[in-house]
């Protein structure tokens, strides 16, 4: 099979190399944080802490008095082979241990949210594309307001409506609402996306002589939507969905906080306010990680479905990134 | 006609929201008024918006707050634009092995979220304006700044461009001359975009506590406030955040009206 073939070998071990290059970067980044806080960092993290540790132990446990290399190449060993990230300042637990159940939690939110909001965008934006019914005129004015509607506002007059005057969900603690909220944010996206890509595929350009050749075989047109000109887009909609998955992790941040969810993005933001920086750096490298390893899926995954994007350098509107 | 009817609909308000944000800026004080703080939150006729925890009136509270928050956007929005463009064109003139290093760094940056660059900056600085505003440009300079590098190379093969360096012009004036005024249109359609995004990410990083100092009156602020009044105050939340959505709307009309023609132009 051409799968193994030679170069595609090597394109693979080339794209691993500058993955885990990225990801390399975003340790360093993650660990040289504490380094650049002005002033000298120790007594400074200790300013804004209300716990008994000492400056001796800050200094010990960051490294802070051997070279910034050396003490890289300390945790990244102490990470690599122990899985050590350091303990946080206010529980004094292991790094790993507190963010672990934050991370399942912030998955399934963003999980069932990515899965409602493009189920959702696809259907509306099929429907905008085909000017289905008279319903259609309603979904650009969604998608519109959807796109202008601040989620800091959005998020507790959803809380308000539905939990408070309905009471249909619990306002907060709950999974429905910050679902409901992040799904529709994701949905005006997609919806948005489905329409212009479906536009372009029925209208404009080379896949317009395939459409009319399979109109004009008679064949129905809900297959020509689904098979002639969804089909065909869907390896750049893979590379952007897997972005957007990488990058759901941080855009569930706000809606955890909002909702109070026990989620990795409300445990980043409480860590940054209590300048509890070993947890700090965690967020960071998990957060980071994903972003990385979600657009190389992306990217993965729309080489697998469209064998002309193998050789070709996947523009980043592609990978939903500009 | 209709798209024509909604363009002047969204300058109406931008313009008419910005002349009363700057009166409000200039006439009335945003001191703590503690007596109207017992007020009760019932809406009076003598004042229809309320007032907020502080005494204050709500409606003047959130002018002059949003003319905080517009100006601050707007300044953002400058410096990453000239710096991007800067960054852009000065490593399209630079050696081959700089330019990919530079494109690999910018790539970089454009993959990990805004958000989460945002929050190490506020760890590193704390809560502040320096912060926000750091945090803003990072957000949006490094996709604008990958933007104008692309046109730039590919300005730089036009047989204009080639013409004007065989005849021995300066980088300087290649850059004035040509690269520039190719590159501005592309900035001008991609400019409401951006201010609406560092509109939004101004109020969400304020709303999260890791942007505006504490007690500064700005959209992200009022939008808290309105969040923890949300029961015993709704117009705090209303007043707060549909000038704000409004805003953001017109905005982004204005900006798809400007790349519609855009595009127009560049066919035509």
């Amino acid at each position: 099979m051409h799968f193994f073939e030679i170069t595609t070998l090597k394109k693979g071990l080339r794209s691993g190399l500058s993955t885990s290059i990225s990801l390399f970067f975003i340790f360093v980044i993650s660990r040289l944080l504490v380094r650049s806080i002005p002033g000298d960092p120790a007594s400074a993290m200790l300013e804004h802490l209300d716990s008994n540790l000492s400056v001796e132990w800050i200094r010990n446990e960051f490294h802070l008095d051997l070279p910034w290399y050396e003490s890289l190449f300390i945790d990244l060993k102490k990470f690599l082979l122990h899985g050590d990230l350091g303990r946080s300042f206010h529980s004094q637990k292991p790094v790993l241990e507190e963010i672990q159940p934050r991370l399942i939690h912030t998955l399934q939110l963003s999980s069932l949210a990515l899965l409602l909001g493009v189920a959702g965008g696809i259907t509306l934006g099929v429907l905008w594309a085909k000017q289905v019914f008279f319903f259609w005129r309603f979904v650009p004015l969604f998608t519109a307001i959807m796109a202008s509607l601040p989620t800091p506002w959005m998020g507790p007059l959803l809380a308000w409506f539905l939990g408070v005057e309905l009471d249909w969900f619990e306002p907060s603690g709950d999974i429905i609402l910050p679902v409901i909220t992040l799904a529709l944010s994701i949905s005006a996206f997609w919806t948005r996306l489905i329409h212009t890509r479906l536009y372009e595929s029925l209208h404009l350009g080379e896949s317009t002589h395939w459409v009319r050749a399979a109109r004009g075989r008679g064949v129905a047109e809900w297959k020509v939507i689904l098979k002639y000109s969804f089909l065909p887009i869907t390896p750049a909609l893979l590379a952007i969905l897997g972005t957007q998955m990488g990058n759901l992790i941080a855009g569930s941040f706000l809606i955890e906080v909002l909702f109070d969810w026990p989620g990795l993005g409300s445990l980043f933001v409480d860590s940054v306010l209590r300048r509890d920086y070993p947890l700090v750096e965690a967020c960071i490298l998990v957060s980071g990680t994903a972003a990385v390893l979600g657009t190389r899926m992306g990217d993965t995954l729309q080489q697998l479905a469209d064998p002309r994007t193998r050789d070709a350098e996947i523009p980043l509107n592609e990978r939903g990134l500009l | 006609m209709k798209k024509r009817k909604t363009v002047v609909a969204a300058s109406l308000w931008l313009t008419g929201w910005m002349i009363c944000s700057i009166w409000a800026t200039l006439f009335t004080s945003s001191d703590f008024q503690l007596s109207h703080a017992l007020l009760s939150p019932q809406l009076t006729w003598e004042n229809w918006t309320g007032h907020d925890a502080f005494g204050r009136n709500v409606l003047h509270s959130v002018l002059r707050g949003s003319f905080i928050s517009l100006s601050f956007a707007f300044t953002a929005v400058l410096i990453s634009i000239s710096c991007s463009t800067l960054f852009g064109i000065s490593t399209v003139f630079s050696p081959d092995w700089l330019q990919r290093t530079a494109k690999i760094i910018l790539e970089f940056f454009i993959g990990i979220p805004g958000l989460v660059l945002a929050l190490a900056v506020a760890a590193v600085n704390g809560p502040g304006w320096s912060t926000l505003l750091l945090a803003l440009i990072l957000g949006v300079l490094p996709s604008l700044a990958r933007l104008v590098q692309s046109r730039t190379r590919e300005l730089i093969m036009e047989g204009y461009t080639q013409a004007a360096r065989a005849l021995g012009a300066s980088k300087v004036h290649i850059t004035r001359r040509h690269l520039l005024r190719s590159i501005a249109p592309l900035i001008a359609a991609k400019l409401p975009q951006v201010f609406a995004h560092c509109l939004l990410a101004e109020a969400t990083l304020t709303f999260l506590g890791v942007g505006a100092p504490l007690g500064n009156e700005t959209w992200g602020s009022l939008l808290a406030q309105g969040r923890d009044y949300l029961l015993e105050a709704p117009q705090i939340a209303w007043f707060a955040g549909l000038p704000l959505t409004l805003t953001l709307l017109s905005v982004q009309t204005l900006g798809d009206t400007l790349g519609r023609n855009q595009n127009a132009s560049f066919r035509g």
